[in-house]
């Protein structure tokens, strides 16, 4: 199975690293897209689907936070996955953020065995989405949920 | 608050984070025999953060370390691909400020607290030796790796 994958980090380095790890992770790749802040990446989710976003939580513009917050409004926390990478160390923020959706996180530097525990875990559950006309995943999450029903 | 030792653990994070992030082995120096005429050339970046404490780190690497950093980082030779890595220095030394930031914090004040970090920003040089008014304290760490040099200075405000 191949995916959609959202990468969103203002550092064009940690994009680069994401994407390597992602190869070395043998994750089959559809579609790569990339973001430098949250806002960037709503505009991708609101025109492509994206079967799983690995985000960065420290980013001007909008930070991963708010952009989560706004995913969660959108809906599309139900169909897309969302992997924090991030420094980010605190509990009580990663609690915050997991009680939102959020399914995984990966502290920075990220090494790729763990990248891969996390990320073949988190896609366990995925299954890739329909990529015909780039179908806003707010629209296929509603389509996903009657399918099943 | 437990006043921790900043020095100590600044230093120890900035070893593990370039060892982990860049495959890079620092070397501390001592601050007295530093020669500043080292890092003429170089990137500078900081990163203030606000929380239970508010300051900031800086960070600066001769110009071909940054290189280094890049290339490492990215998997790639330096001297192969001359302007990619160029391309991705100040950016590289950006995001690994970024990193060695975030654990600094979690090392020295625990991980029950919430501190937000700002974006990290390119600076000028000079602005390392500046005298912060708000300092409470200050620490700068010197560090050799692959024959540069790196200062890494952290500032807690009042």
């Amino acid at each position: 199975m191949a995916y959609n994958i959202l990468v969103v980090d203002d550092s064009q380095t940690m994009r680069a690293v994401i994407v390597k790890t992602i190869s070395m992770a043998e994750v089959e790749v559809s579609k790569l897209f990339e973001a430098a802040n949250g806002k960037e990446a709503l505009d991708i989710l609101e025109r492509e689907w994206i079967d799983i976003v690995f985000a960065d939580i420290n980013m001007p513009v909008m930070n991963g936070i708010e952009m989560v917050e706004h995913m969660v409004k959108l809906g599309y926390m139900e169909c897309t996955p969302v992997v924090v990478i991030s420094t980010e160390g605190s509990k009580t923020r990663l609690d915050a953020l997991r009680s939102m959706g959020v399914r995984g996180f990966l502290r920075k530097p990220i090494s790729p065995e763990l990248f891969k525990t996390v990320v073949d875990g988190v896609l366990a559950g995925v299954t890739p989405g329909e990529r015909s006309g780039g179908k806003p995943a707010l629209e296929q999450s509603t389509d996903n949920q009657s399918n099943e029903g | 608050m437990e006043t921790p030792n900043h020095s100590v653990i600044l230093d120890n994070v900035c070893k593990l984070i370039l060892e982990e992030l860049a495959f890079l082995f620092c070397d501390s120096q001592d601050a007295s025999a530093f020669d500043y005429s080292q890092i003429v050339n170089a990137h500078k970046a900081s990163l203030r953060f606000e929380g239970p404490k508010n300051g900031k780190v800086e960070i600066a690497a001769d110009q071909n370390l940054c290189l280094v950093l890049a290339g490492n980082m990215l998997g790639i030779e330096p001297e192969e691909d001359e302007e990619m890595a160029a391309a991705y220095a100040a950016d590289a030394l950006k995001e690994s400020l970024n990193v060695i930031c975030g654990r600094y914090l979690t090392e020295a004040y625990g991980d029950e607290v919430v501190f937000s970090l700002n974006a990290p920003e390119i600076g000028d040089i000079k602005d390392l030796s500046n005298v912060d008014e708000n300092a409470d304290s200050e620490c700068m760490l010197f560090f050799e790796t692959e024959g540069y040099c790196l200062v890494v200075k952290l500032t807690i405000n009042k």
